[in-house]
């Protein structure tokens, strides 16, 4: 049995940048599948690599700054740790599925889906575009997690 | 012509600081300043809200070190209440204190310094990071995740959440532990014992390559303060205040934390945020003075577990009658990985570990609290005055970045003068400075927590403002 894991990330208290975070936490509330995690996180670090070795797709959840206010983006996401040089203990989803690949030997297949927000302000509420966005979100997360188990 | 660089911004610290150094006319280092950047105001805007409200309020202040400040606040908390909280409560926070420490270590020693004394203090930027010490050493890298995983779980596991847990309480804690998640986490005490056990061996190890940064990394006579006990044990939750100085002698014991005020002064410079703590007695800037790992391991000679006891004896031995240098805070971590592993362990098996009788209730008895633990960083103070409605009137925060300021300026100060000869910015140097203060590993207060991808410049400026020299990291 093929096994997903779902990891929104973001700020819930700069406006849109909740909207991986709500996600995520919206699934963890209605998943019953065992062979689905949830995790519901501020920024990506290296010790999420070790459940995303245990899995065979990994869900990243993001807002993302620029582009259409709402629009929702998804990719195929793959190891690599030359995208980004860290400083410090946070990393981006390729580097989480390197580190994966790195120290536990398994690189799941990847996707981050994106909702491009519209205010990063400091508010614990999704701007009306966002909102708008939301259940289109958790569709397109469900059918990347039905396509795959 | 006098001149100065700055450091803008120091990398892999939690919050944000610049370093200058000041430069004699003939470029040599005359002086340093270690400035914290960021405004928190925690004290002043608690004023006004419940005292019960203060240890959610107090655990914002960080995302690393939440836990750290629910414990000293909900001890400030007990006070107001002038209750004593059920011993099984008190060794309930004591477990998730001590998570908080194991894990808090981990991200120090693995993720923010390791890179350092793994990749070498001269290694490209864009490799020396955690990165790097995964695609470099995954055996470490393996392991520091692990130990850093086994202190989150346990603060979820207790907290319900990782981060911002609400369940320490003014009285004790909200709810009592069960039996199944006290098996769940007596069940990886062998693995993570062993880990600990594994990096300490590698670490004594490969000690003797530093030696060149033990000798310059803050390597001078300070006090040493931390909380202690009767059994002459460490002390992380519970006890007074204790001083020794360079050479071992106790010069204050049996402190009251409610009579802090007695040693411990605190002064402002205009170049920082941070307030320096120093021991009144001294007066400032005489009475400088460590907390952290490496102070409470100078305080005592032995842990109270058996593995550490063992560890404790090779980390004092190093050095008699004190270690001085604050590079070895590095190797104290371990060891006080070690000992958090193994008292979590003699905890979880207290014959009242699972009672139900976790929480005292009272409303305001006192108009006046200060509660004291001892967070991964050090000592830290939380002291509240209320009206008679139970109101915050005043609150006043000493954290262990703040104890450990002036040792941390005068830590630049060393390394600089050790590694800089202007005009031009040497090589290397530039991440030596920055070492000595990830030593302390300091908590600027940052609840994101991230520096992400933050540049980092040196710039050399003559008096009349001309850049002589750069470096930038990108």
């Amino acid at each position: 049995m093929a096994s997903v894991f779902v990891i929104g990330f973001g700020n819930p208290l700069r406006g849109d940048d909740a909207i991986g975070w709500l996600a995520a936490e919206r699934l963890a509330e209605t998943n019953a599948r065992k062979d689905v995690w949830v995790a519901v996180r501020h920024q990506l670090t290296p010790e999420l690599s070790e459940p995303a070795s245990r899995a065979d797709l990994v869900i990243f959840v993001d807002a993302s700054e620029g582009g259409t206010p709402g629009e929702l983006v998804c990719a195929r996401v793959s190891a690599n740790h030359s995208s980004r040089a860290s400083f410090t203990h946070d990393l981006d989803p390729a580097a989480v599925l390197a580190c994966a690949r790195e120290l536990y030997g398994r690189s799941p297949e990847g996707y981050v889906i994106t909702v491009a927000g519209e205010s990063f302000g400091y508010e614990e509420r999704l701007s009306l575009t966002v909102e708008a966005a939301f259940p289109l979100l958790l569709d397109r997360i469900e059918e990347l997690i039905r396509t795959h188990i | 012509m006098a001149r100065q660089i700055t450091i803008d911004p120091v990398t892999r610290i939690e919050g944000h600081a610049k370093i200058t150094l000041f430069l004699d006319d003939d470029n040599q280092v005359q002086d340093a300043q270690f400035h914290v950047t960021q405004f928190r105001g925690f004290e002043k805007l608690s004023q006004g809200r419940p005292f019960h409200e203060m240890p959610s309020l107090m655990a914002r202040i960080c995302g690393i070190c939440p836990v750290s400040h629910l414990m000293a606040s909900a001890k400030a908390c007990d006070a107001l209440m002038a209750v004593r909280i059920p011993e099984t409560a008190a060794n309930l926070r004591q477990i998730m204190n001590l998570a908080q420490l194991v894990q808090s270590h981990a991200l120090s020693f693995f993720y923010l310094s390791s890179p350092d004394l793994l990749l070498g203090m001269d290694a490209d930027p864009a490799i020396r990071n955690i990165v790097g010490v995964i695609q470099n050493f995954p055996q470490l890298g393996r392991d520091g995740i692990r130990l850093r995983q086994f202190g989150q779980r346990i603060i979820e596991r207790l907290g319900g959440r990782r981060i911002h847990p609400a369940w320490v309480v003014p009285g004790g804690v909200s709810d009592p532990l069960s039996k199944e998640m006290r098996e769940e986490i007596l069940a990886e005490i062998p693995e993570v014992k062993a880990l600990a056990l594994r990096t300490l061996d590698w670490f004594k190890g490969v000690l003797g390559q530093f030696k060149e940064e033990a000798d310059n990394f803050a390597n001078f006579p300070t006090l040493f303060v931390g909380l202690a006990n009767k059994e002459k044990t460490l002390e992380t939750y519970d006890g007074w205040l204790k001083v020794v100085d360079s050479k071992g002698q106790v010069v204050a014991d049996h402190v009251d934390p409610e009579d802090y005020q007695e040693i411990i002064g605190e002064s402002v410079e205009s170049f920082s945020y941070l307030k320096s703590a120093y021991y009144k007695p001294m007066g400032y800037p005489d009475g400088i003075y460590r907390v952290g790992p490496q102070a409470r391991l100078n305080m005592v000679e032995k842990c109270g577990t058996p593995l550490a006891d063992k560890e404790i004896k090779i980390f004092r031995d190093m050095e008699r009658p004190v270690v001085q240098s604050s590079f070895h805070n590095h190797y104290a971590r371990l060891v006080e990985i070690l000992y958090g592993v193994e008292k979590i362990e003699q905890l979880l098996n207290e014959p009242d570990i699972l009672s139900t009788h976790v929480r005292a209730f009272a409303g305001p008895n006192r108009l006046e609290g200060v509660g004291v633990s001892e967070a991964p960083r050090g000592t830290l103070l939380h002291h509240y005055r209320i009206d008679e409605n139970g109101l915050i009137t005043f609150a006043n925060l000493i954290i262990a970045t703040g104890h450990n300021n002036l040792a941390m300026n005068r830590g630049v100060l060393q390394v600089a003068k050790a590694y800089v000869s202007g005009p031009e910015i040497p090589e290397g140097m530039l991440n030596r400075v920055e070492a000595v203060i990830r030593t302390y590993d300091p908590c600027l207060s940052c609840s994101t927590h991230a520096m992400g991808k933050m540049p980092m410049r040196v710039q050399l400026i003559a008096a009349d403002g001309k850049i002589v020299d750069e470096v930038v990291r990108d």
